[in-house]
């Protein structure tokens, strides 16, 4: 026994001293190479002035901004495109993942082919064909932009639609907004211990209620004024554009990954018990009840943990979007500010330590998630935990 | 014969109208199924064109196969010499060929000709497709096309078995050094997109090395796609240990097998049989993970489009090369796809372990 205990020690210590080796080895050259092309070590290249132009920012941003925003710029890039793509690959996903469980052949068989067709191409082609197929050669030109009445031009150049500029009174409007929210969540809540307790009380008309007063503040007196897209002779003055390279993005990742969620949506739903859905019939529940309070619910259990996995390869995938120039982290700030300054090992640490970080903060999210359908299904709370009235 | 139409029809009615609502949806879902197969079948047959020297022979609303016919040459082999490209035929039959002592039943210990491979395969690719030693050699910058694909997932997959393997280990170790290193590794390679690893691999990897030595492009990709894969394999392999009973490793101790023993003869025979759909998948995922290197300036056979269309004989072809590249891709993700459902049903059909057939 203390043989043993003693060559697992002398492994670790000799894999300690190899890699540190291995480092020193690296860290030797590194400093050697770097000190012959005269750069400096660290982050003070951050604050320097950046010289170039990104095409879609979030937040202002001009030429004469530091290194340091390009990052924020380039990141905020990164989680609109992977907001939008997980909510759309999401519903898709649900869609075709119902359609190929349909007793209707046509239905299911479509969906089928649709899973088939899409996941096994590569999704960097995905994001070209709808760049440089879509885009490029099916739309039409900026001259003849695709018009619905006066409020959305599609043409090469993006999809645009009115925006909608801030009014005075918008703070106020921000804030009744977050408390009228809040009161619904908080709602919920008590209804979810209510119905621990045994206690049946209607809440959703005071939810709606409560969600009625921002839309009826918005009516009286407008937060927001909207700005139709206007027309000058080579671009649109005013209006919200969104660019190809997002839509290609977006499009792409949510169609490849809503094959993935489908086929998880599809199997989670199969591995609910059958007699689960015969007690639902013969309650005689229609249909849609029958999926959106019984079905459903249970399947969201074995549903999250590989959905998650599916949302953090969004997040990362985004990064595709590189190939058609959409300014996301990796583009802007792995791309074109490593090359301009040079300091690679400190930028490509930074990128990864930050994807790093924003996938962590998904599992978190998902795993909180996961906690509350699991407790509102009553699995985790055993009987004494439910306090009797 | 009446009876076999009625019963037909009453099929028909079960399947697509068995209620008002299923009714317009199967209605609405042929109209559109119907409007976009004529539209496809008619651009990609009836008006297309197979022949032609230029982009004038193409036609509105068709495709132009010709440009892809032209070209093949270019999406299979890349810009490599003309003259060598048998080069790179022998390699790939070799390479092939080389599958053959696994189904030899005289060889028993068929890990040794996966170590082989891993010795082999670099030196055939290095003999003949790069050159040098006998051959005129040709730059990597070169190669190209489909081939370039095959090298980048053949060589990938070929080191990211071993290395993912040691890790699923590794992370179940019960030493603590080994354990941590083997987490924090497949955590962080899982966690960042296999772009910035391209990058590192092009662009800081450089940095690291001795001033005057250099890696090819080619080896330093491969290396970082390795250690990507790896991870990702990693995982896989680790949750066919978890599904491996306990009572095996009990077994395998009373009979008093050491760890190396242990993990050959007992548990990974099976972790492999109970992980051969997620490999597959996994390594169809890798296939498609190749066509990164387009960003880093490769030119794979998703690469090869855009050079391709920006000839000036064939200008505006990117559709066409496009598809043509995604219908290869799914042609060979399919036919893994299948492949491994294959191995999958023979596999369980097999005794299971301990029992002697």
């Amino acid at each position: 026994m203390n043989k043993t205990k003693i060559r697992n020690l002398t492994l670790q210590a000799g894999l300690i001293a190899l890699l540190l080796a291995l480092f020193a080895y690296f860290g030797f050259n590194y400093i050697q190479n770097i000190s012959q092309r005269n750069i400096e070590i660290g982050y003070g290249f951050m604050d320097d002035t950046a010289g170039f132009s990104i095409s879609q920012t979030l937040i202002p941003y001009t030429e004469a901004d530091t290194f340091g925003r390009t990052f924020v710029v380039g990141l905020l890039n990164t989680l609109l495109a992977s907001v939008i793509s997980i909510i759309l690959a999401t519903l898709l996903g649900f869609v075709v993942g119902l359609m190929r469980l349909s007793s209707n052949k046509l239905m299911s068989n479509t969906a089928l082919f649709y899973v088939e067709l899409l996941r096994n191409i590569p999704p960097l082609l995905h994001v070209l064909f709808w760049y440089q197929v879509v885009f490029l050669n099916v739309l039409p030109p900026f001259k003849e932009s695709f018009k619905l009445g006066e409020w959305l031009y599609i043409n090469v150049r993006g999809i645009t639609i009115p925006s909608f500029v801030p009014q005075e009174n918008a703070v106020a409007f921000h804030i009744i907004t977050f408390i009228a929210i809040c009161g619904i969540i908080y709602l919920g809540i008590i209804k979810k211990q209510m119905v621990l307790r045994g206690v049946h009380k209607r809440l959703w008309p005071w939810q709606v209620l409560l969600l009625l007063v921002p839309v009826v503040y918005a009516w009286l007196t407008g937060p927001y004024r909207m700005v139709l897209p206007q027309i000058t002779k080579f671009k649109f003055s005013s209006g919200m554009t969104m660019r190809p390279e997002l839509f290609s993005v977006v499009v792409a990742m949510a169609t490849y990954t809503s094959t993935y969620i489908s086929e998880i949506v599809r199997s989670s739903i199969l591995a609910v018990p059958k007699g689960q859905l015969e007690a639902a019939k013969s309650l005689g529940f229609p249909s849609y009840r029958r999926l959106q309070l019984i079905i459903v619910p249970q399947a969201m259990r074995t549903m999250i943990p590989p959905v998650t996995n599916q949302y953090l390869n969004i997040i990362k995938n985004t990064s595709l979007g590189m190939a058609v120039a959409y300014p996301d982290l990796t583009a802007v700030f792995a791309g074109t500010t490593l090359n301009q300054t040079g300091r690679a090992l400190e930028v490509m640490a930074l990128v990864m330590v930050t994807y790093l970080s924003i996938s962590l903060v998904t599992s978190l999210l998902m795993n909180w998630y996961n906690r509350s359908i699991i407790d509102r299904k009553g699995d985790l709370i055993s009987k004494e935990d439910i306090p009797v009235e | 014969m009446n009876k076999k139409l009625l019963e037909q029809l009453k099929k028909i009615r079960q399947d697509y109208f068995n209620s008002p609502g299923n009714a317009i949806l199967s209605l609405l879902m042929l109209f559109l199924l119907v409007k976009v197969g004529i539209w496809f079948i008619s651009w990609a047959f009836i008006n297309a064109v197979w022949t032609g020297e230029n982009n004038e022979a193409a036609r509105p609303g068709g495709a132009t196969w010709a440009f892809i016919i032209k070209k093949i040459r270019f999406f299979l082999f890349g810009f490599y010499p003309k003259e060598h490209i048998w080069r790179i035929i022998v390699t790939v039959a070799l390479m092939g060929a080389s599958f053959v002592p696994y189904f030899m039943k005289r060889i028993h210990h068929k890990v040794l000709v996966f170590i082989a491979h891993m010795i082999i395969w670099p030196l055939i690719i290095g003999f003949f497709l790069a050159g040098g030693i006998g051959l005129e050699q040709v730059s990597t910058n070169n190669w190209g096309g489909l081939s370039l694909t095959f090298i980048l997932s053949a060589l990938g997959l070929l080191y990211s078995f071993p290395i993912g393997i040691l890790l699923a280990l590794g992370r179940r170790s019960e030493q603590p050094v080994i354990r941590i290193l083997s987490t924090v590794y497949i955590e962080c390679f899982r966690g960042i997109p296999l772009i910035t690893i391209l990058f590192m691999s092009s662009v800081v990897v450089p940095f690291f090395l001795p001033s005057g030595v250099a890696i090819d492009k080619i080896i330093r990709v491969v290396i970082g796609m390795t250690f990507f894969q790896s991870a990702y394999l990693a995982e896989v392999i680790r949750g066919g240990l978890q599904a491996v009973p306990k009572g095996q490793y009990e077994a395998a101790d009373s009979l008093g097998f050491k760890f190396g023993l242990q993990q050959y003869l007992v548990i990974m025979p099976q972790v492999l049989k109970i992980t051969i759909a997620n490999i597959g998948g996994i390594s169809i995922s890798f296939i498609k993970d190749t066509t990164l290197v387009l960003i880093i300036g490769m030119f794979d056979l998703l690469g090869i489009v855009k050079p391709l269309a920006s000839d000036s004989n064939w200008l505006g072809m990117e559709p066409e090369g496009l598809i043509f590249a995604g219908l290869v891709y799914w042609g060979i993700c399919f036919a893994i796809s299948r492949l491994t459902y294959k191995i999958e049903v023979k596999a369980n059909t097999l005794p299971a372990a301990g029992v002697k057939a």
